[in-house]
């Protein structure tokens, strides 16, 4: 690079590690299930779409958001799995535990993926930042018995380029020096945080790679009024470090979405009997949701027939809302669009999408909010009231066939800090 | 046995009533104002546990019966004598780990009815770091 920015860097050089899962979900649940290995696995049967897959399948041609039946084409062999959000959290919360344990600094970016500033750590004798951040990589897949891309550079935008460099498993490590050969072929639109329209802009001004971005000058970055996110991406580019990273441990980052499902044996066409398993699944759905301080702002909602056939509606509501009751009123408008009374049901599920942190939730101007408000209060009572006396003290008269013929109290999962979750992973044969 | 206290730690806490020898009557009143923090008495490392149950009479003579529960922490770091985990053409298994007089490991039952195993592949995913079953029906 010409530019004498980048010759002339003041400070000392940060050391900023991202760590990315490889095919996370589907490499968790061939964690917990070694038979998987090796195998063409996919997540997200429950939504009807690939919402990850493991490289065997990857290599087979599945993409993200195939639909079943095409994934069906490309790869008969293929294993399909409901989405197991819970675990997913499990392993999510265990990776950013144990990179805490070489240093304070950690972002938890989302659930397959964290930043680590390694900058300050103590280094063991004769041991460099490279050969620190290996050892962290190797100590996670040896404890989560995972794979993870691991980038090390001077800044967040870099490591994130280093660690996609190589997949699965890779290592790079992108020097101030190097920077160039690393972004030179590096699309515009491919990089983190630059999105569709902004790279459409871009290009319409020749930029077709980042290297084409990070050489413009402050001149040209005036002229074209390049807001600040952008400009903070180009001066990463250009080996500063900018972005800070957001160490402050936050609930939701962890949870994209939030889905419950449960499966009854044998399969029914109780209309009541199976709302009400939905409803359950609901007020399981919102207990978490409210745990993590977040709220939804659209649901899907879905049956799925003994024949496995999936039947599902997605709904995107006015106002966002972690209430059982007001997710309950929806769904009971849509219900009739996936019930047949003459078809055998075996799952009913939900997934609370488009979460956003609470405070975040904007007010409306037709009173709706306070309809919705009053009733959030009570539902935060019946938190508590559940916290001291065991859960589902109260729950909603809905729910109450559901409860009444269920194991739900084995297979609650509790909050998350306070009790240790340890993954079973099968049978050891002693025989 | 010793106890690690910690007044900050989550899980639930026993209480710790001394001990008892089976067989012979004993005043269990030592002690009597501790407790037990199961989680922590149970798990070392809590990012790296996993659970298995045991199918199978092999390791009987260690005390893990068929149909007990282990912890086990995934590591490379085991050494001779150590319970470990093995994952073996047939799935998951568990054996002490031994070594030969010529430095070949193999895996060892706890039951003089099985023979030694040379794994031909697979490899040790972890240690055993602790049992339990239950009787309540």
């Amino acid at each position: 690079m010409n530019s004498p920015r980048l010759s002339s860097i003041p400070h000392k050089s940060r050391y900023i590690l991202h760590i990315d899962g490889d095919a996370f979900f589907a490499s968790v649940e061939q964690a917990k299930n070694h038979k998987l290995k090796g195998k063409p696995v996919i997540t997200g049967l429950e939504r009807g779409i690939a919402a990850a897959f493991s490289y065997e399948a990857k290599a087979k041609g599945v993409t993200r958001g195939m639909r079943i039946g095409e994934i069906k084409k490309v790869c008969p062999e293929a294993i399909l799995l409901d989405s197991d959000y819970e675990m997913y959290c499990i392993f999510a919360r265990r990776m950013y535990n144990i990179v805490r344990r070489y240093t304070p600094h950690v972002e938890e970016y989302s659930i397959d993926e964290c930043f680590a500033d390694i900058t300050d750590v103590t280094l063991p004798h004769g041991m460099t930042h490279a050969e620190y951040a290996f050892n962290i990589k190797k100590d996670l897949e040896m404890k989560l018995g995972i794979t993870f891309g691991v980038g090390l550079a001077p800044n967040k935008v870099l490591a994130k380029v280093a660690s996609k460099h190589k997949k699965p498993a890779g290592f790079t490590v992108i020097k101030k020096e190097d920077i160039v050969s690393f972004i030179k072929q590096l699309p515009i639109h491919k990089v983190w945080g630059i999105g569709g329209a902004m790279s459409m802009y871009l290009r319409q001004r020749g930029i077709e790679t980042a290297y084409d971005f990070a050489i413009k000058d402050d001149a040209w970055m005036r002229v074209n009024q390049i807001a600040k996110p952008y400009k903070e991406i180009w001066l990463e580019f250009q080996g500063y470090f900018v972005k800070e990273l957001s160490t402050a441990a936050s609930p939701a980052s962890d949870i994209g979405s939030i889905m419950k499902s449960r499966t009854f044996t044998p399969a029914t066409s109780d209309r009541q009997f199976i709302f009400s398993q939905l409803s359950k699944n609901i007020e399981m759905a919102c207990e978490k949701a409210r745990f993590h301080g977040v709220s939804s702002r659209a649901i899907t909602f879905y049956l799925k027939t003994s024949e496995f056939r999936y039947r599902s509606v997605e709904i995107n509501l006015p106002l966002a809302t972690s209430s059982p009751n007001e997710l309950l009123k929806v769904v009971r408008q849509y219900f009739d669009q996936v019930y047949n009374a003459r078809t055998l049901y075996r799952t009913s599920g939900i997934t609370l999408r488009s979460l956003i942190e609470e405070e975040a939730v904007t007010r409306d101007l037709f009173g709706q909010s306070e309809i919705a408000e009053s009733s959030d209060k009570v539902f935060s009572v019946v938190d508590d009231l559940n916290k001291t006396f065991g859960s589902h003290t109260v729950f909603l008269g809905s729910s109450m066939s559901a409860l009444q013929k269920s194991d739900y109290e084995s297979k609650h999962v509790g909050f998350r800090e306070r009790r240790i979750n340890i993954p079973f992973v099968g049978i050891a044969l002693c025989m | 046995m010793h106890f690690k206290k910690n007044k900050n730690a989550s899980g639930i806490q026993i209480p710790f009533l001394g001990y008892i020898r089976a067989g012979f009557a004993s005043p269990g009143e030592e002690e009597l104002s501790e407790t037990i923090n199961l989680e922590q008495y149970l798990i070392q490392d809590k990012d790296s546990s996993y659970l298995l149950r045991v199918q199978g009479d092999s390791m009987q003579d260690a005390g893990i019966l068929d149909g007990d529960y282990v912890v086990f922490q995934r590591t490379t770091d085991c050494k001779t004598g150590d319970i470990v985990v093995a994952l073996i053409e047939d799935g998951y298994t568990l054996k002490y780990l031994q070594k030969t007089s010529d430095g070949r490991l193999y895996l060892e039952a706890a039951n003089d009815l099985y023979e030694p195993i040379f794994p031909r592949d697979g490899q040790i995913v972890g240690v055993v770091v602790s049992t339990f079953r239950t009787y309540h029906k």
